[in-house]
């Protein structure tokens, strides 16, 4: 099956049953683990309730934030830089690797990174970036793209995985899943210390200090901001948060809501570089903070997407995600919150249907730890869209044009009469198939015979 | 329920193996875990102000056949053993941070992390931590909750990823 758009790759994933199996297992079992975890706050609702008056306020002063999360970890010995797109980011990577020689780099799963195509930008940078977080390795691995925001290789599973490793990494094909994951950490061992810089995304930023706080499981986030010499990280603005004392109840907001789990495995919250005396750390922190489009988002009518922890939880309970899977969107950012943000940051035009890509069921907003009112977005962002589709224009211009009407239905209606319709689209191919277009009559129109018999002829 | 039951309870759940003893027992459970371990090489780290404590896990880790390495050798390292002092009670965390000795790394390195020490400062929840370190925060700190695991193979949970797969929490709460 040809064609680009949502529902042809959607048609296109729902030919692979194996893809649909590993979806909606790994997405079942995310949910009922939120559900246990959420349930086990017994305060959700005023948890959210406040989180939400927290981003109200962060996404109102995004710029003076910005500022004061910059004086304070510059004052921590960082470097802090602002970019407003990837190309920025791209530039600066390119200087700072001809300055240091950098050449290898340890990467841990970020969004924003994967928002701004940074494998492509290191690249160009001459630096190769190796992505440590296991689904992410996987990825890379077989030069695919992540499929989920939480567990990016949700779509591939185990048989699969051992066949990938075999051939890449040269281990035996038959290794059960705790094979492949020991197969993984000696691989990626020795290219973490070797490697001359980390990458990371930031889960929250702290203005009050300065900080970087980092979620991770596997280790490889305390891995990489410890073993290379230079740290690097790539967060959008919308990650602030105002004070230290407001980060526990995001943490918990954001792992009970993504993996169900009261805490991950590994907080990391980095504030500087290693200071005289330490032993651990790197010797230099950048820290971009990234616009792309956010400063946008925050004074238009969407300003809520900026609530948004990235935790997945809307994907994991989406009838349409758990349908097709997430390489349907053909965006790093799937599922509902996708829908809304990718049109949002790379514009209507190139994802003019993902708004549609929902069944106003509701589910997302439910379990979103934010409330981000998504399928209300998804209507207004339908609207938007219609607004400026050219078939709808075309009727409202010739319906507020009575002339430039009666004009267009004669000439139809001479085409329509001659028998062939210069029409080829597959919507209209699908219409005709069960319907028979109505021909209009060889007599005169209804206006045309009223006309005549106005004037007394007929 | 005190803030260190509640501790063991929480750090027991995230998959810490919690056990409390006397500093006159340590010797010998240092032992016994490097033997159940099979480690043949350990990597020390934040004992600097706990020198007794400090001579009960080097004995028993010579008793085992243990070899101590230093930081060079950090990542041949079979097991890392660090002084912690700092808990978390309601997210079952244990804390290390970057002020003073490498106890970052050797948390993080081998296998197997065993952390040692008595619960001095024992903090009730996160905010209370963070509070704390407000005035002046570490370059790096760090909140551990159980071993390093992922899901990212058809979700099911699996250990020891980058981090240790086992974290051992010996807890000094009498005295000898």
């Amino acid at each position: 099956m040809s064609g680009r758009g949502f529902p042809a790759r959607a048609a296109r994933a729902t030919q692979d049953e194996r893809v649909l199996k590993a979806v909606a297992k790994t997405a079942q079992l995310l949910l009922e683990k939120r559900k246990a975890a959420i349930g086990g706050l017994g305060d959700f609702e005023e948890r959210r309730t406040r989180a939400r008056e927290i981003k109200e306020r962060v996404v109102a002063n995004l710029d003076s934030l910005a500022q004061t999360f910059a004086q304070n970890a510059t004052a921590a010995g960082a470097k802090v830089h602002f970019a407003q797109s990837g190309r920025e980011v791209g530039a600066l990577l390119v200087k700072l690797a001809r300055e240091r020689n950098l050449k290898l780099a340890v990467k841990t799963k970020s969004m924003t990174t994967e928002e701004i195509g940074f494998e492509e930008l290191a690249h160009a940078a001459g630096i190769e970036a190796v992505e440590t977080d296991l689904g992410e390795f996987i990825i890379q691995l077989a030069h695919e793209k992540p499929s989920h925001i939480m567990a990016p290789a949700i779509h591939r599973d185990r048989a699969q995985v051992g066949q990938l490793f075999h051939e890449k990494l040269g281990v035996p094909a038959d290794l059960g899943v705790e094979g492949l994951v020991a197969a993984a950490r000696n691989h990626l061992r020795e290219i973490f210390l070797n490697a001359d810089l980390g990458i990371t995304g930031g889960n929250f930023l702290v203005a009050e200090t300065g900080t970087v706080a980092l979620v991770t499981n596997e280790g490889n986030g305390r891995m990489t901001t410890s073993l290379p010499r230079l740290q690097f990280v790539v967060a959008g603005i919308d990650k602030l948060i105002p004070t230290l004392a407001d980060l526990p109840e995001f943490l918990t907001l954001l792992t009970r809501s993504a993996s169900g789990q009261p805490i991950s495995s590994y907080v990391t919250m980095v504030t500087g570089p290693r200071k005289q005396g330490e032993t651990d750390g790197p010797e230099e922190v950048h820290i971009v903070l990234l616009d792309n489009g956010r400063s946008t988002i925050a004074a238009g009518p969407f300003w809520q997407m900026l609530y948004c922890l990235h935790c997945g939880a809307c994907l994991n309970h989406c009838p349409v995600y758990r349908a097709v899977g997430g390489h349907a969107w053909s965006s790093p950012y799937p599922g509902p919150m996708g829908s809304i943000l990718s049109p949002l940051i790379w514009g209507l035009d190139e994802y003019p249907e993902l708004p549609d890509a929902c069944t106003l069921c509701g589910r997302c907003r439910e379990a979103c730890p934010m409330a981000i009112p998504l399928p209300d977005y998804h209507l207004k962002l339908k609207e938007k869209r219609n607004a400026r589709a050219l078939l709808p224009r075309l009727g409202a211009t010739l319906a507020s044009k009575p002339g430039l009407y009666r004009f267009a239905l004669a000439r139809l209606r001479g085409v329509l009469r001659k028998g062939s319709v210069p029409i080829e689209t597959r919507a209209y191919a699908n219409w005709t198939k069960a319907r028979a277009l109505p021909m209009p009559g060889e007599g005169p129109t209804f206006r045309e015979w009223w006309k005549k018999r106005k004037e007394g002829k007929a | 329920m005190s803030d260190l039951s509640t501790y063991i309870k929480n750090a027991s759940a995230a998959g810490t193996e919690v056990a409390t003893m006397t500093a006159a027992d340590l010797a010998g459970k240092v032992e016994a875990l490097a033997l159940e371990t099979c480690s043949s090489t350990a990597l020390l780290a934040g004992f600097e102000k706990s020198p007794e404590l400090l001579a009960a896990i080097v004995s028993g880790l010579q008793k085992a056949g243990v070899r101590i390495v230093n930081s060079e050798e950090a990542a041949l390292a079979d097991l890392g053993v660090t002084h912690c002092e700092t808990l978390v009670a309601d997210t079952g965390s244990l804390s290390h941070d970057s002020f003073g000795t490498a106890t970052l790394t050797a948390s993080l390195l081998p296998k197997v992390h065993l952390a040692v020490g008595r619960p001095v400062n024992l903090h009730p929840d996160l905010k209370s931590l963070l509070a704390a370190n407000a005035q002046k925060m570490p370059a790096r700190l760090a909140l551990i909750t159980g071993p390093s695991r992922t899901g990212d193979i058809e979700a099911t949970m699996t250990k020891c990823v980058h981090g240790p797969g086992r974290v051992i929490h010996y807890i000094i709460d009498r005295p000898a």
